[in-house]
């Protein structure tokens, strides 16, 4: 691990009694440590119990937690003896960020530099850790929470909207760069004013031409108004002609659809989908039950669309589950 | 490939003595409690639940406890408000909810809840929608719900709720199954789910279910066993489980199995099992009745027959 030496063997800590796990005993949940891990703890166990705050106290919470990371209560204490004994915190946090890239998944890694950044007060130099650490994994849940914090608290608004509009480049599927893009959108003073809105629908219109990408399809629903509905489905229906219908354009077309009571268009919508989303086909079977059938006044784009499911020459790619309509327009 | 019954619970009986080389396996220390938690209840599941290490067993949790009344992970660790909820969830399992001094539990818990409605989960003050769930849940099993400032809870669940309909870990997170889970969760143990737009938030979990018939916790991540119990159980609390392919999921848990080597579940299909997927896995075959499990119910997480004699 860290020492060759045992810790027994050092002469720094002989005036300390180890103590064994009491829970060695019981045998639930237990696993076989390496033993330096076992010593570890149990001097850990005894300068702990006994509250001392020592400058060895402190290096052995730093191997601790890098063997173990999650290991809170070793943070808890770490943090009572960087207080105590007066320690640099920007050494503390040049500390954690190496342990932070190699254990980025933790949860107390980011809670404690939460904690370790309010007493530091300044954010310098946190986004672009944060931007190393996202480039290794860029969904990691804690890591985009501990940046909206960031955000918020130190009023880091304004350059945020390029980095999210370059994870959207790089990885249109970054289901989290999406949620960050709405963050954004939500905190934005020109929140639903119309131009703003009309501009994003276009961002996301525009992303909606990879009709296999779940997330812009979701990202739909926060424009669903009566203003914007109409160039929902105008957008909808173009991108249909060009690359064909996936489940998530056409579920989006039955749901523009049942807003304005097509339930003609609604019934023809469901049952392909009936068809072609298989994994859901109970859903899409109960919903065309539920429909009601009116007649209704059919758009251009609705006689399209029905032409387009109803049409005998289609095709269906299984890989992608959309189903292009060949025919010409 | 069928779910096999007898490996798995051989897997979870000899989850005491497992032979960890590797760098992670010392790393569950701190673990301990949510470990007893997973094992203990996946064997009250299979109906293997080793009743007669109940003192032994009870008697560690409780000396897990602290003066403040709450638990740690493992003797010694701090208390913290999810190992303080793990404790009751395997006090329950043995029926031993008796032994606790209920009282001191409920002022932990209730010391730990801000003026916005969430709980911290301990005195450094990390919160999330998590502890919002262990609060309420802890509390109604040990019957001092009444303790806790209900209202101000539902603000902090609803201020979680994103435009998808569905939940993430604090306002503003990102939508996801498992924070989804803690909101329905929460929502249902005080009987309020009529604040939600079930169709809504059935209809976004109901898209975590992928090509493979598991689920997934996020759009466009890859499916993962563990959610099949909080995605799977969200949509019986919201009662739209019909919505859901049984057959799939259930083919999916199965295939995750690990039936060439020591047991358990894995993640998915192919991967390393380990005892808490292996837990979610059995708990989610349980709620789609699968045949020899009984069923662990969906809001508190405990076998249906635990929670008939916690609440007569």
């Amino acid at each position: 691990m860290t020492s060759e030496i045992s810790m027994a063997q050092q002469s720094e800590w002989s005036d300390v009694i180890p103590k064994p796990e009491y829970s060695q005993k019981v045998k639930i949940g237990k696993i076989n440590y390496l033993p330096q891990f076992e010593e570890m703890m149990k001097y850990f166990r005894s300068v702990h119990d006994n509250k001392e705050y020592s400058e060895r106290a402190l290096n052995l919470t730093t191997n601790l937690l890098k063997a173990c990371p999650g290991f809170y209560t070793g943070w808890h204490y770490r943090a009572e003896l960087l207080d105590i004994l007066k320690k640099n915190l920007d050494e503390e946090l040049v500390f954690l960020s190496s342990l932070s890239l190699r254990n980025h998944k933790n949860y107390q890694i980011w809670n404690y530099r939460r904690e370790l950044i309010k007493k530091i007060g300044s954010c310098e130099g946190e986004i672009d850790f944060l931007n190393i650490v996202l480039d290794i994994d860029c969904k990691n849940i804690h890591v985009w929470g501990y940046r909206q914090w960031l955000i918020t608290t130190f009023n880091l608004w304004d350059q945020e909207y390029e980095y999210v509009a370059k994870l959207l480049d790089e990885d249109p599927y970054n289901n989290s760069a999406w949620s960050q893009r709405y963050f954004l959108e939500s905190h934005s003073q020109f929140y639903k004013t119309s131009e703003f809105e009309k501009k994003n629908l276009e961002f996301v219109l525009e992303h909606c031409k990879n009709i296999d990408n779940e997330c812009p399809y979701n990202y739909l629903k926060v424009y669903y108004c009566q203003e914007l509905k109409e160039r929902i489905m105008q957008g909808l229906v173009d991108i249909a002609k060009d690359k064909g219908f996936s489940r998530f354009l056409l579920q989006n077309l039955g749901f523009l659809y049942e807003k304005d009571a097509k339930g003609e268009m609604c019934d023809i919508v469901y049952k392909k989908l009936a068809k072609i989303d298989f994994m859901r086909k109970g859903y899409w079977n109960w919903k065309v039950r539920r429909t009601v059938r009116k007649n209704i006044q059919r758009t251009d784009n609705d006689i399209w669309v029905c032409r387009a499911l109803r049409d005998n020459e289609e095709y269906y790619n299984p890989i992608y589950n959309y189903y292009k309509y060949s025919a010409p327009q | 490939m069928e779910f096999d019954r007898a490996k798995q619970t051989a897997y979870l009986l000899a989850a005491d003595s497992i032979e960890g080389e590797d760098i992670g396996s010392y790393s569950y220390e701190h673990l301990r409690m949510p470990g007893a938690y997973w094992t203990l209840c996946a064997l009250a599941s299979l109906d293997s639940l080793n009743t007669e290490r109940k003192i032994e067993i009870t008697t560690w949790v409780l000396k897990c406890q602290h003066p403040n009344g709450g638990f740690g992970g493992n003797l010694n660790h701090d208390p913290h408000i999810t190992n303080t909820h793990y404790a009751v969830l395997v006090l329950s399992l043995y029926n031993s909810l008796d032994l606790l001094d209920k009282e001191k539990v409920a002022s932990y818990i209730c010391g730990l809840q801000q003026e916005n409605g969430s709980f911290k989960g301990d005195e450094w003050g990390e919160s999330d929608l998590r502890f919002v769930y262990c609060a309420l849940s802890c509390m109604k099993i040990i019957g001092k719900l009444d303790r806790i400032n209900i209202d101000k809870c539902i603000e902090y669940v609803l201020a979680c709720k994103n435009f998808e309909g569905a939940f993430g870990a604090v306002p503003g997170a990102e939508s996801h199954a498992a924070y989804s889970f803690c909101a329905v969760g929460a929502l249902a143990v005080i009987d309020r789910l009529d604040l939600i737009d079930r169709d809504e938030l059935g209809y976004w979990l109901m898209l975590r279910q992928t090509e493979t018939g598991g689920f997934n916790g996020r759009p466009e991540k890859l499916p993962d066993v563990c959610y099949s119990w909080w995605a799977l159980s969200s949509m019986f609390m919201i009662q739209r489980e019909h919505w859901i392919n049984f057959e799939a999921l259930t083919n999916f848990i199965i295939k995750a199995q690990d039936l060439e080597g020591k047991g358990g579940i894995a993640d998915r299909p192919g991967n390393e099992s380990d005892v808490f997927h292996t837990f979610f896995g059995i708990a989610g075959l349980s709620l789609m009745k699968h045949p020899g499990l009984q069923t662990v119910d969906p809001i508190y997480a405990l076998p249906i027959k635990t929670l008939d004699s916690i609440f007569p």
